[in-house]
């Protein structure tokens, strides 16, 4: 019976919220497996028509995330990675480089998910964005 | 494996008239183990009875108790339970973890004055609590699968494996709290694992589908809910379980038939849970 795969509850409900609001919110298993987006978060990266691609923390550079001033920030230190990969919640203002070409300003708030027991089981990125769209 | 059930209502024994062919008792279930040994699947008030079966039979010197989670309708008879009395029992307790407060004190927090005359400490019986591990284990030669389920506050399923025959148990669930469980993937369905291919799951039921949108997010399903639960996780037999307070019997038998249309066909169409109900699995 161990061979069927369960997620935890905790990150079951994470997902679910984000599935039923209107702001950009993504969610990330506890090894570091982007699980779930929602379309809001497509939008803001700039990517249509089913194109999302994205699994994994080391694909995010693509979007060229930089801190306000432009310079680049390393995918460690992006506040997704910061709740996956040391468990602490971080939040920081960036820019992004969307895929349609679209620099936008964001402010990012992640936090890590912790199950009833205390277990580790993912993380949660809300994302404001902080302008309209500007190249 | 026999199971047999001493409690099946929810929230709130509900004595009387209107509930004598169900049972008014809250959640206890007992199971039999091939080799004896004896689980019991939480304290409802409903123990209180199975504590004096077990004081009738054959000496018992070993019980564990499973708690699913720790409302009150869940644990209010371990006070009352014959082998909280009996120093000559070892009575291993077990229940959801939490990072706040081991399960002792939790249980504690219930059986100490003003609720409970007696001290959880000063009991004749020495329960041993264990968190419920993630992994797997064995209790005689079953297989314990222990996962939490949605519901208010930290609960679990518990599904019970013994020579290839599967017994789960969710009696406080509510897996469609923002899911459309026709359309999410399995993996992602609260309790799918606790209950996929189990020849038996007893699930909450609690109300009609009337009745659920005014009741949700309180933690339980509706009839259709489990339906679908129970379709989805190809269990062989449904037990609607967890019956409303205030469902008579016959409103809970217009839920038996609401629940057998949406089933469709004969085979392990949903039956109601009720005190003495007795199942048993054969290896």
């Amino acid at each position: 019976m161990s061979a069927i795969r369960q997620r935890n509850v905790a990150l079951i409900l994470a997902r679910e919220l984000a599935v039923n609001v209107a702001t950009p919110m993504w969610v990330w298993d506890e090894s570091g497996s982007l699980v779930y987006y929602n379309d809001h978060v497509a939008a803001m990266l700039g990517i249509t028509n089913g194109g999302f691609d994205i699994s994994e923390l080391g694909e995010l550079s693509q979007f060229s995330p930089s801190d306000l001033d432009g310079t680049p920030i390393p995918t460690p230190e992006l506040p997704s990675a910061i709740a996956t990969g040391r468990r602490e919640p971080a939040h920081r203002e960036m820019t992004i480089l969307g895929r349609d070409g679209v620099r936008r300003t964001l402010t990012v708030t992640a936090f890590p998910l912790f199950g009833r027991g205390g277990a580790f089981v993912g993380a949660m990125s809300v994302f404001w964005q902080r302008d309209g769209d500007s190249s | 494996m026999k199971i047999r059930i001493w409690g099946c209502r929810g929230s709130l024994a509900a004595p009387g008239p209107s509930t004598v062919k169900y049972g008014g008792n809250t959640s206890s279930v007992e199971v039999r183990l091939e080799d004896g040994s004896l689980i019991v699947l939480d304290a409802g008030t409903g123990i209180r009875d199975l504590g004096r079966h077990i004081a009738a039979g054959e000496p018992v010197k070993k019980i564990n108790l499973f708690l699913s989670h720790l409302h009150l309708d869940h644990v209010e008879g371990i006070g009352f339970f014959s082998a909280l009395w009996n120093p000559d029992i070892e009575l291993h307790v077990w229940g959801p973890p939490s990072p706040l407060r081991s399960l002792q004190d939790r249980i504690a927090t219930l059986m100490s004055p003003p609720l409970f005359p007696v001290h959880l400490a000063d009991v004749p019986c020495r329960p041993i609590y264990h968190d419920v591990p993630e992994e797997e284990f064995m209790i005689g030669d079953a297989r314990i699968h222990v996962a939490p389920v949605a519901h208010r506050n930290a609960t679990v399923g518990f599904r019970i494996e013994e020579n290839g025959r599967s017994f789960a148990y969710i009696p406080d669930h509510e897996p469609a709290l923002g899911i459309d469980l026709e359309r999410v993937e399995p993996e992602w369905v609260s309790g799918f694992s606790v209950a996929h291919g189990a020849d038996v799951l007893f699930h909450d039921s609690q109300y009609t589908e009337d009745e659920y949108p005014d009741h949700r997010a309180w933690g339980h399903s509706s009839v259709a809910h489990t339906v679908l639960f129970g379709q989805m996780t190809k269990v062989k037999d449904l037990v609607l379980f967890h019956h409303d307070p205030a469902h008579s019997d016959e409103q809970l038998e217009l839920h038996r038939k609401r629940a057998k249309e949406l089933w469709g066909g004969n085979n392990g169409a949903p039956e109601l849970a009720y005190e003495g109900m007795e199942i048993e699995l054969k290896g």
